[in-house]
């Protein structure tokens, strides 16, 4: 449409002919077209690899005892190098499938992954080791670096926090209490990520790669600190729940975690507010509300406010929210756009739901709430739409 | 670098990561002195979830006196090696607990997972035994008397071969 309008434009003030206008939008066309059709493509491919994972991890989890041990080994250790192979053919080397590439090459890392459960099946590992986990996660990881590879990288923040959740309630029965300092361990590594991610700017090439850990950092974040909206999380006392329980060094083992990861975030923090890698006018403003985030959260863990905390972190969601609006705004980031806006929405349903729900009747209830839902989901889509059509005629640095 | 070098280095990598986690275990398996740990049922809805079940033995628990320690001469995290006595039979039992590794004997290595009015809780990485799905009801509706046939290494590291049952080997098709 940029593109379209654009040549109008030169049609109109007479600096191109009607014939070359023509051309032009013919070219457009074509070009349009073909995106199309790469987009296709690479949402069957997609969904074919995401079928392929999805079968090797319940071929990996019905253990099936037909075939011995050894062939289920060689099949999903043949499946990894011969889809790792191929991805690499088409995007790398011949380039003659990028898109298909690129996802073989992911459904790869995946198999990678398959491929250690499996192994540690065959040995009755520990079902719930998270040295697993960070097999997993060593071994993907240097085809981030080497290869810039964005939906690794993502895949590569998944794990991590998955390993560092089971790491640190590694002692822990996980039916315990202690899932509920879940988001506070999780808003800990965002703020690492984010720092740490912020760091990959410097090395040329891996703006795309950076960006997927930065937002995945965010994204999870949102998550956490919408879960401590609510006391279940944000209140539960865990120190004075591990005396009562009689379990010693609970609470030490969760604050050994939390601090290393907050000591880690607050040192890759400040070396963005240094650097500002990115190179973007919001970096410090970005870092520095990271950074205030990641400190009352740990006041907060360490020295528990009491039946406040909740309260607080609602009266510093909206205004995160807003933040997060603002930055995507700035840097014509539309996936910012759409994350705050998401998280706005949500967090309003949510809050509508816990306090109005037993003031309001029930058909009052429903009513009010079904209203402001689709009046508000208009006028958010609205926005949103001319957001983004604001963002396509800027082409700037995003997050 | 260039990709192909990158990639195949990174072959090689998988493949040492891979080769070495199966190396370890078969190392386990292939050299390490197999006994009989007997298992302490425990509340069949936990017992068996899904497609592996959840194993706790008799040495699960030990005392923290066995040794002439005290609990609050470990922590919960902390990595221990207990000794074993192996009967006729091959059955191990507990007979002391500490912290650096013993010079002679059978033992096993494990981690302090609770400490609690002077037990400790060790988990020693054989708390998993996977089945074909849907088999787990199947040991769970056997007699009790569960043992399961380990092989523990030089090192103390603990690798389960099988189940037994009253004596009888238990094969899942």
């Amino acid at each position: 449409m940029n593109d379209e309008n654009q040549i109008k434009k030169w049609l109109e003030s007479g600096i191109i002919n009607q014939e070359q206008a023509g051309k032009m939008l013919a070219d457009v066309n074509q070009k349009s077209a073909e995106e199309k059709s790469n987009k296709f493509i690479s949402a069957i491919s997609i969904i074919g690899a995401i079928l392929l994972g999805i079968g090797a991890i319940l071929f990996v989890g019905s253990n099936w005892k037909a075939l011995p041990n050894v062939i289920k080994v060689l099949i999903l250790l043949g499946s990894t190098a011969g889809s790792t192979y191929l991805g690499y053919l088409f995007k790398y080397d011949m380039k003659n499938l990028p898109r298909v590439g690129a996802t073989l090459f992911f459904l790869g890392s995946v198999l990678f992954g398959a491929s250690i459960f499996l192994i540690a099946q065959i040995y009755h590992v520990n079902a719930n080791a998270h040295i697993l986990i960070l097999i997993w996660l060593i071994g993907i990881l240097p085809l981030v670096f080497a290869f810039k590879s964005e939906s690794i990288a993502a895949l590569s923040a998944i794990l991590f926090y998955i390993w560092m959740m089971t790491y640190i309630f590694r002692n822990n029965d996980p039916n315990g209490y202690v899932w509920a300092s879940l988001p506070e361990i999780a808003l800990s590594s965002s703020a690492l990520i984010f720092g740490m991610g912020g760091l990959l700017y410097l090395k040329p090439g891996m703006q795309k790669v950076a960006r997927q850990f930065r937002l995945a950092s965010v994204k999870v974040a949102m998550l956490s600190l919408f879960l401590l909206t609510f006391k279940t999380f944000s209140e539960i006392d865990i120190h004075d729940h591990a005396y009562t329980l009689g379990v010693r060094s609970v609470g030490a083992q969760l604050n050994t975690g939390i601090m290393f990861f907050s000591v880690l975030a607050v040192l890759g923090l400040a070396a963005n507010l240094t650097l500002n890698p990115p190179k973007s006018k919001t970096n410090n403003q970005e870092t520095l509300l990271s950074l205030g985030l990641l400190i009352f959260m740990l006041i907060a863990f360490l020295f528990p406010l009491g039946s406040i905390t909740h309260l607080i972190y609602t009266l510093m969601f909206i205004p995160l929210t807003l933040a997060l609006l603002y930055f995507g705004y700035q840097r014509s980031d539309i996936e910012l756009v759409n994350t705050g806006t998401f998280w706005l929405a949500i967090f309003i349903l949510a809050k509508y739901f816990e306090y109005f729900m037993d003031l309001l009747g029930g058909s009052l209830f429903f009513i009010g709430g079904g209203l402001v839902l689709i009046v508000g989901g208009m006028e958010l889509e609205k926005k949103r739409r001319q957001i983004k059509q604001k963002f396509s005629h800027d082409n700037q640095t995003s997050l | 670098m260039n990709k192909k070098k990158s990639f195949l280095i990174i072959g090689i990598f998988w493949l040492i990561l891979i080769g070495g986690f199966i190396g370890l275990k078969e190392y386990t398996l292939q050299t390490g002195e197999e006994i009989f740990l007997k298992i302490i049922p425990v509340d069949p809805r936990d017992m068996f979830r899904g497609d592996y079940v959840v194993l706790r033995y008799d040495i699960s628990t030990i005392d923290a006196g066995i040794s002439g320690m005290k609990d609050s001469d470990f922590t919960v995290g902390e990595k221990v090696f207990v000794s074993m006595k192996v009967d006729k039979e091959k059955t191990g039992s507990a007979t002391g607990i500490s912290k650096q590794t013993p010079k002679n004997g059978v033992f096993i290595k494990g981690t302090i997972k609770n400490i609690s009015a002077n037990k400790l809780t060790i988990e020693y990485g054989i708390e998993s035994y996977f089945v074909p799905e849907g088999k787990g009801r199947e040991i769970e509706r056997q007699s009790s008397v569960l043992n399961a046939k380990v092989a523990v290494d030089g090192s103390g590291n603990a690798v389960i071969k099988s189940l037994f049952s009253n004596g009888q080997e238990i094969v899942l098709q």
